[in-house]
């Protein structure tokens, strides 16, 4: 069964603004469990920080706060070259479906059975009141004001540094 | 899927929240104890002497509302096709958030992926509203049709 897990208090969420996150997270999640395939789901601050999770057969807190991390590095990085706000990344047995937030990323883990129309569909209608909520977005600028955080040298590898330098973009 | 020929085809109990609230009578707990991931449709109603297109409504009900899913290696169940009912309300709304070109559109649409709307698949329904969506150059007209559509094709 799906288990959804809240953002608890913190310096930087607590109170009328916490309780808004974990509004939006909440529905936002809700919906994603009506969608056949979809294993799990988090979604993370500009900072990579998971914000909430959605734990519905596949991976741990510790997978996602990965995920998290590394599709927040994908979007600082990609969006200094062009505008985009999705991201699909296809393994041999799973698919990560990630949604720019605006001041947030949201990734969703799906299986092979996953109807991929079907939740960018989804997707569409269950995160628009998310982005469109301006006194959320307003906290989570707050709370992690960029992307361009993720990467900085100390939280790349090799490889992404290589990766990011060949793309044109510099690492702070 | 009901009606349909589910004889091969694998169940295993899925790992998703229920969609609705659901009754589970004595013989459809036979059944649902036997969907294992292993034994196909045809070999539960052996094991549970049951007509095997009653254990098929049984496996059909549960997969609707999410609590069986299809095991890893079943062959996929036949793709029933989408009614004419499901149509003119695509055609409507997206009418709607285009105007009166949105039947032509429609039409276009189903070609391009290779079907027809006589046996339109009930799974390819996702894919075809989301390259509808595409013509629709308003944001929040898009929105709006994806909405209706997503609640549409959740009742289906």
């Amino acid at each position: 069964m799906a288990n959804i897990v809240t953002q608890e208090v913190t310096p930087a969420w607590s109170g009328v603004r916490l309780a808004l996150l974990n509004e939006r997270c909440q529905a936002l999640f809700e919906e994603l469990t009506r969608v056949a395939g979809v294993q799990g789901a988090c979604v993370c601050d500009n900072h990579g920080g998971v914000l909430g999770l959605l734990l519905a057969g596949a991976g741990d807190r510790r997978m996602f706060e990965g995920i998290g991390l590394a599709l927040s590095q994908c979007f600082g990085a990609l969006n200094a070259r062009s505008a985009f706000r999705d991201l699909e990344v296809v393994f041999e047995s799973k698919t990560v479906v990630a949604r720019d937030l605006g001041n947030a990323t949201l990734a969703v883990v799906c299986g092979p059975d996953a109807n991929l129309p079907l939740l960018r569909m989804t997707l569409n209608v269950a995160a628009n009141p998310f982005e469109g909520d301006a006194e959320l977005q307003r906290g989570l600028q707050q709370a992690a004001p960029s992307r361009a955080n993720t990467l900085k040298g100390e939280r790349l590898d090799a490889l992404a540094r290589a990766l990011l330098h060949r793309a044109g973009a510099r690492a702070a | 899927m009901a009606g349909t020929n589910l004889s091969g085809v694998i169940f295993t109990l899925s790992n998703r929240e229920p969609s609705t609230d659901v009754t589970v009578t004595p013989a459809a707990w036979r059944v649902l104890a036997h969907c294992d991931g292993v034994r196909s449709v045809a070999e539960i109603a052996r094991v549970v002497a049951m007509d095997e297109a009653a254990v098929a409504q049984v496996a059909d009900t549960f997969f609707r509302c999410g609590i069986l899913q299809l095991a890893a290696g079943s062959p996929a169940p036949p793709r029933p096709p989408v009614s004419k009912a499901f149509f003119d309300q695509l055609t409507n709304e997206l009418a709607r958030a285009i105007g009166p070109l949105a039947a032509f559109t429609v039409e276009d649409e189903i070609a391009a992926l290779g079907e027809a709307r006589d046996n339109f698949p009930r799974d390819e329904i996702p894919a075809l509203v989301e390259r509808l969506s595409h013509g629709i150059r308003d944001d929040a007209r898009r929105l709006g049709f994806q909405q209706v559509m997503l609640e549409a094709i959740r009742k289906l």
